[in-house]
């Protein structure tokens, strides 16, 4: 479903990484498989320079995390502690839907009979 | 631990039992996104009840092409979106869109996590985005929806969920005078961190 990785110059990764939606493991190893420096001797120093050069390169990224979680903690919305509320709402709806049998039409559509009226 | 898709074709032959785990599961997050819309807790939860109540009616339209969550949440943004139809009557709010009321909150709520000043500038400038893009910024932000599940809700494709919640946030950086809340050192080392393991990791 997600783009294909094209590295981290891209956009859409920053946004993923941001979102914890990516697949670190293989994403970096497709990184270094890329980045030719990277497979070389010198990994380490060379690591630091990618590294460096990756975060400048995303500047105008680097204040989302900011503002994300700046959002986050405008949110108000505060659910109720007490679980007697989610238990009474719970019954509530078992007790609509409990007198009533499931439409059988219904069942018989989704199994693929055709209902004449 | 049975998936909701096994819940529900439990369901659909006639088992009511599982239909009451598919209410345990996710009554807590309705009820959050039912809060965003009203204000009041009890309206909140008539959003609730009647959402799971159509759910269940009309289950047997569950294709399972999308997650049962995002499903939920559909029939729940049209409850709420008829309720306040039902609630305001044909007059001034016959016309009113869900996706334009403004995020239901207390204004003397106390986070104790930001200025009050700096959690208004922000609510103000999310109310201001188009409607699409605050949607997606909400379900991602707020309910911690998957991209997938937000195009789901949405009913548009993947990249487009993405690139409102993308365009939501960079106006809101431009916008939201960050100050002196800024973290952005201490992230960059985070990012360095977990980067450098996975590279260790990697080359091992």
């Amino acid at each position: 479903m997600r783009k294909k990785f094209v590295g981290l110059n891209d956009d859409d990764w920053w946004l993923d990484y941001l979102e914890k939606q990516v697949d670190m493991e293989r994403d970096v190893a497709l990184a270094l498989a890329c980045n030719k420096s990277l497979q070389s001797g010198k990994v380490n120093k060379d690591r630091d320079i990618f590294l460096r050069q990756t975060l400048g390169e995303q500047s105008a990224l680097k204040n989302l995390l900011e503002v994300r979680t700046l959002v986050k903690e405008s949110d108000e919305v505060v659910l109720p502690e007490d679980l007697r509320i989610y238990d009474s709402l719970h019954d509530r709806i078992m007790a609509e839907i409990n007198p009533a049998e499931p439409a059988m039409g219904g069942i018989l559509e989704s199994r693929g009979y055709q209902i004449e009226s | 631990m049975k998936t909701d898709l096994e819940l529900v074709t439990e369901v659909r032959e006639g088992n009511r039992k599982s239909f009451s785990e598919l209410v345990h599961r996710h009554q807590r997050s309705l009820l959050r996104l039912g809060m965003r819309f009203a204000k009041e807790q009890s309206l909140a939860e008539d959003i609730v009840q009647e959402s799971f109540i159509k759910a269940f009616q009309k289950i047997h339209l569950f294709e399972g092409r999308a997650s049962f969550k995002s499903w939920l949440y559909q029939i729940a943004l049209n409850t709420a979106r008829n309720k306040f139809r039902d609630r305001f009557g044909s007059g001034a709010f016959d016309s009113i869109n869900i996706e334009d009321v403004p995020l239901g909150v207390d204004p003397n709520a106390e986070t104790g996590m930001l200025r009050s000043d700096v959690r208004k500038q922000i609510r103000a400038e999310i109310d201001k985005l188009p409607d699409r893009q605050r949607m997606a910024l909400t379900l991602r932000i707020f309910e911690d929806l998957s991209f997938k599940e937000i195009a789901e809700v949405m009913g548009c494709p993947y990249d487009t969920a993405k690139a409102n919640y993308r365009h939501a946030l960079l106006k809101l950086k431009d916008r939201i005078d960050i100050g002196d809340y800024a973290q952005g050192a201490h992230d960059e080392v985070n990012f360095v961190a977990e980067f450098s393991k996975h590279v260790t990791e990697v080359e091992l």
